[in-house]
């Protein structure tokens, strides 16, 4: 495919939509993407059969699977349990991304998730594991000890994933991704327990963190810049979510901020003049985006 | 060939004409003002007296003339006068239909007194593209795919009626008389009872009357099913049609559809539209992408086939732009539009699409 436009990556691969009736041809640095159109009569868990039947499954390293036809209705266990059953056959399988779905497709906060303690402990050898959505989410404690990346992309963070993932060890983990979103559409938690969360699962591996799309994003600010530790990151990314003045006040205050190659704060609520004085202080910071808000009201980059 | 225009001064359409006529060293199109026409109907027969090529553009950039063509409309179907509308207010298209619809007949009595006057558009092609229901049910009566046509409704309760009947949850409202994506609304609930309602008609509250619904260069969600019922209903009392959801192809976080205009029936100029939000019209934020670098070669053959098909079905016009979305196995026209060709900067065979239509008239 030469369609440069919609060319889309995960896990550093190159996405490439698969569709039932094509041979399975695993190229080197693709994945391909299972996806449901609204009008698609078949089912997610039969698609995936027929897809896994066609591959070679003992070579197949990664999966997208984007709409699963009904996902404001039904939640992914039906194809889950597909790849559950058929895990001793995927043996290479290290990166997956279950919903990777636009907001024409079904609205982030209606996306029905669903519970991942089968798969982790199924797929012992997974490294990366992206998801979209949180409602109908469910993820035990647990410990993995191949998991490298770990990202939940959602409008709001509840309170008991993240209560889980404090308990949760992931000695490997190298990428943390959380988008704790807003109250309107889920995030009940505070900083406090984004703390437990990463003294949880930060490991000498961990070199990125995001705490994205964050209505707290200046909470979280203030609290990173006073963190040593942030000082061995690779990347922190703050991005898409509400990040003011009193956020990036501490972060230019931050010796540690400064060390990181990397300071994502896009889609920000940051005036002028601490823009400059954060350029000048955090050489890595990243600004795009910024958001001119009409009136006092901040809004995260994804919630609804 | 000396070109009349019945537009508005100074609005960018007419100085787009203006500037490539100069470009192109013809004679400056002679523009009839739509506020003197409608006052003083002679001038445009006058100008019409000699051979020419005669344009209709819209009138839309004169609030002006938006009321006059609302009053009109309204002395028409025997309704009271509503008050004039606000900047950007969507309110009473109906009535303007009504009024626009008097013009336009008007207009043809006075072109069959004007044999030398060629128009790019007649004004019957004008009017049945105009009404969008109508529209789509003569391109579907001409084998034209179009979306899954529902039906007229009248409020969000016609509406979800309707989609109830379809067995589907998610549908479009579309105002049935209007242009571009003003009162185009995407509907979608859940069995959760979770409604919503993506939009570019925003409510704003008339303070302490009912609300209104404006038209926002910003596409929002509403989600609160009171405002949704109610942004529904306000789209649905000025007529509109419910249509079934046709999934626009992917590109990284959105989805696009084409705008491709046919100039004489031939396809010609085309954009592709990325949207993130659902509704793809160029105004609203959506980012111009070339459709060569979305779609292979069977698919842009795809869509200039269907392009010529649903052209024909207005053979007398020679200036249409379509929307349409390229899937799988068929491209479907969303909407013709007798005024789509504003389209300023992108360039087919090396010409823009004033200088195209220039030449091929």
């Amino acid at each position: 495919m030469t369609i440069s436009e919609r060319t889309e990556r995960f896990a550093g691969l190159q996405v490439i939509d698969w569709k039932p009736g094509e041979p399975v041809v695993h190229q080197a640095g693709q994945v391909h993407r299972l996806s449901m159109d609204y009008d698609d009569k078949d089912t997610m868990a039969e698609r995936l059969t027929a897809y896994l039947d066609a591959a070679d499954t003992a070579k197949l390293q990664a999966l997208v699977i984007g709409a699963w036809g009904e996902a404001h209705d039904e939640g992914p266990e039906p194809f889950l349990e597909v790849l559950i059953e058929r895990a001793a056959e995927l043996p290479a399988l290290k990166a997956l991304f279950v919903g990777d779905m636009t907001y024409e497709e079904c609205e982030i906060s209606w996306i029905i998730q669903g519970d991942y303690g089968p798969l982790l402990a199924a797929f012992t050898g997974l490294e990366v594991l992206r998801i979209r959505g949180s409602t109908s989410l469910e993820l035990p404690a647990f410990r993995h000890d191949a998991l490298r990346e770990l990202a939940i992309e959602c409008g709001g963070l509840p309170r008991e994933i993240g209560e889980a993932l404090a308990s949760s060890t992931l000695p490997k983990l190298e990428a943390l991704e959380l988008w704790l979103g807003t109250d309107d559409y889920g995030f009940d938690g505070d900083v406090d327990l984004v703390g437990r969360v990463v003294a949880a699962l930060r490991g000498p591996a961990l070199k990125t963190l995001g705490l994205r799309d964050a209505e707290i994003a200046d909470d979280v600010a203030k609290w990173l810049a006073g963190e040593p530790w942030v000082a061995g990151l690779q990347k922190l990314d703050l991005s898409l979510g509400t990040l003011g003045d009193a956020g990036a006040e501490a972060l230019c205050g931050s010796a540690h901020v400064a060390r990181v190659p990397v300071v994502d704060l896009s889609h920000h609520y940051i005036s002028p003049a601490l823009q400059e004085r954060l350029r000048a202080a955090v050489p890595g910071v990243v600004l795009d985006d910024a958001q001119a808000p009409d009136d006092e009201d901040r809004y995260v980059a994804v919630g609804e | 060939m000396r070109w009349v225009v019945l537009g508005v001064a100074g609005s960018k359409r007419t100085r787009g004409l203006q500037d490539a006529c100069e470009r192109l060293g013809r004679p400056a199109p002679v523009l009839v003002a739509w506020r003197d026409w409608l006052r003083d109907p002679a001038c445009l027969a006058a100008a019409l007296s000699a051979p020419c090529v005669f344009k209709v553009e819209p009138p839309g950039d004169d609030a002006e003339v938006h009321h006059a063509l609302v009053v009109r409309g309204a002395e028409r179907l025997g309704r009271p006068v509503p008050p004039a509308a606000e900047p950007g207010e969507l309110a009473g298209t109906d009535l303007w239909f009504a009024g626009f619809s008097d013009t336009m007949d008007r207009l043809a009595a006075t072109l069959a007194q004007a044999p030398g006057a060629r128009p790019v558009n007649p004004p019957a092609d004008i009017l049945g593209m105009t009404d969008k229901l109508e529209c789509q049910l003569r391109l579907q009566g001409a084998g034209v795919p179009v979306p899954r046509l529902l039906g007229a409704v009248t409020d969000h309760a016609s509406f979800v009626a309707r989609l109830d009947a379809a067995g589907l949850d998610r549908g479009w409202l579309k105002a049935r008389f209007g242009s571009s994506a003003a009162g185009v609304v995407a509907f979608r609930r859940n069995r959760r009872g979770q409604v919503s309602a993506t939009t570019s008609a925003h409510l704003v509250d008339g303070g302490g009357g009912a609300p209104r619904l404006f038209n926002v260069k910003r596409v929002r969600s509403y989600h609160r099913p009171d405002e949704v019922r109610r942004v529904m209903d306000l789209v649905a009392a000025q007529g509109a049609y419910a249509e079934a959801w046709v999934p626009k192809p992917r590109a990284g976080a959105g989805h696009f559809d084409l705008r491709l205009l046919a100039l004489r029936g031939v396809p010609a100029h085309r954009v592709a539209r990325i949207g993130e939000r659902t509704v793809t019209n160029l105004h609203l934020d959506s980012r111009r992408a070339d459709p060569a670098d979305l779609l292979d070669v069977p698919e842009i053959r795809l869509a200039e086939d269907t392009v010529r098909r649903a052209a024909a079905v207005f053979g007398g016009s020679g200036v249409i732009g379509f929307d349409l979305v390229v899937s799988g196995p068929r491209a479907h026209v969303l909407e013709a539009n007798a005024f789509g060709d504003l389209l300023p900067g992108l360039r087919w065979g090396g010409r823009d699409a004033w200088d195209a239509a220039l030449e091929a008239a």
